[in-house]
């Protein structure tokens, strides 16, 4: 435990401790002054999302992200630059949108964050992208990185035999609230499985 | 009728710096410090009837005495503040407009004093002053560019050109 010496000597947990009054662009120009303060200051910008909402309208599907601050937006904006920016179709100052066209039949594997906390994943009920295998293994790594507070995911007759695949799923963003929308109730046995 | 009156003297604790001066220091005040606090609760030195002499001093081999003087300095300025709430503390937005004047005044001191409140701030778990150092710190960092980060802290450069040049480019959105 070193009780003299500068900035160099504080440990982790008090370099942390200033990261939490910086702002985004301070934060940014400490990690630029050398490799010590990147490898902590970087890993610690969390992108923040309130909500990715998921659409497929006939071979494209659509997607949004909103995004909770100015911080947020800004991170996610340098790392979607490189990665998905040719996919945008529309950005407002925290709410970007996409659309992918999947009409050869594959579908492009993307990554949407670096890194980052999104309070909801919401499947859209008026044109479902299905929980089928493929459907989720291109959600699972359109939002690798993430960790996902409440999902709301679309299920119709045919989909309901995929409930197998949900629970790595829900591991994977360490999702701690679903909700199931049935497309109709008409023809589902409720109550299976 | 005459009454004796029992004249309570404030309660004593002795602390040994790393550099073996000891202090006394009223136990309401250094209560501040929850490492301290912690040691005080579990060895029982609470026993009043241990009187300070034959009391144990507590070693806090990561402070000197300087430090440690400045840290029971500031705890007895602080010692009326109310209890902190961790939660909320937390929920507070993050400013550094609101140390209050006694300690910016108090922590106007080199850059090698600051860092050694700041470690034994952190040892000693003293979160206010912690708090104030860390805020002193982040006033420091803001709106200064990397080289002039460097220079203020005396931060060696260890990136190459190359490196610098990706990093000014990854970093460039967010001069927008």
């Amino acid at each position: 435990y070193n009780t003299k010496g500068g900035m160099d000597a504080q440990p982790i947990e008090v370099v942390e401790h200033v990261l939490k009054y910086l702002t985004i662009n301070d934060k940014l120009n400490l990690s630029a002054t050398s490799k010590r303060y990147q490898s902590i200051v970087v890993p610690r910008i969390v992108c923040r999302a309130k909500s990715v909402d998921l659409r497929k309208i006939g071979s494209n599907i659509h997607f949004s992200v909103c995004l909770d601050d100015e911080d947020s937006s800004r991170k996610f904006n340098n790392f979607h630059d490189t990665k998905t920016r040719r996919y945008t179709t529309r950005k407002t100052e925290n709410k970007f949108f996409f659309r992918i066209d999947c009409s050869d039949g594959k579908m492009e594997q993307l990554r949407l964050f670096e890194r980052a906390e999104v309070a909801s994943l919401n499947i859209q009920r008026d044109f479902p992208l299905y929980f089928e295998e493929e459907n989720v293994k291109w959600m699972t790594s359109l939002l690798s990185g993430c960790s996902i507070k409440n999902m709301s995911l679309v299920f119709d007759r045919t989909t309901l035999d995929n409930l197998h695949l949900l629970p790595s799923f829900i591991a994977a963003f360490r999702c701690t609230s679903i909700e199931f929308l049935l497309e109709s109730a008409s023809g589902i046995k409720m109550g299976t499985p | 009728f005459l009454f004796p009156i029992k004249m309570t003297s404030p309660r004593m604790i002795k602390l040994t710096s790393n550099d073996d001066k000891t202090f006394e220091v009223e136990r309401d005040v250094i209560k501040q410090s929850v490492t301290v606090n912690t040691l005080i609760t579990d060895l029982n030195m609470d026993d009043e009837d241990v009187s300070v002499e034959n009391q144990m001093a507590i070693p806090l081999p990561n402070v000197d005495a300087a430090t440690l003087e400045m840290v029971i300095t500031w705890c007895k300025q602080h010692r009326e503040d109310p209890p902190r709430n961790e939660e909320e503390e937390e929920k507070k937005e993050k400013r550094t407009d609101d140390i209050p004047e006694w300690d910016k005044t108090f922590l106007d001191v080199e850059q090698s004093v600051l860092f050694a409140l700041i470690l034994a701030a952190n040892y000693m778990d003293i979160k206010g002053l912690l708090d104030n150092c860390c805020k002193t710190v982040a006033n420091m960092i803001k709106g200064k560019t990397p080289d002039e980060i460097r220079k203020h802290f005396n931060i060696k450069n260890d990136f190459t050109p190359e490196e610098e040049e990706q990093i000014r480019k990854e970093n460039a959105w967010c001069e927008d």
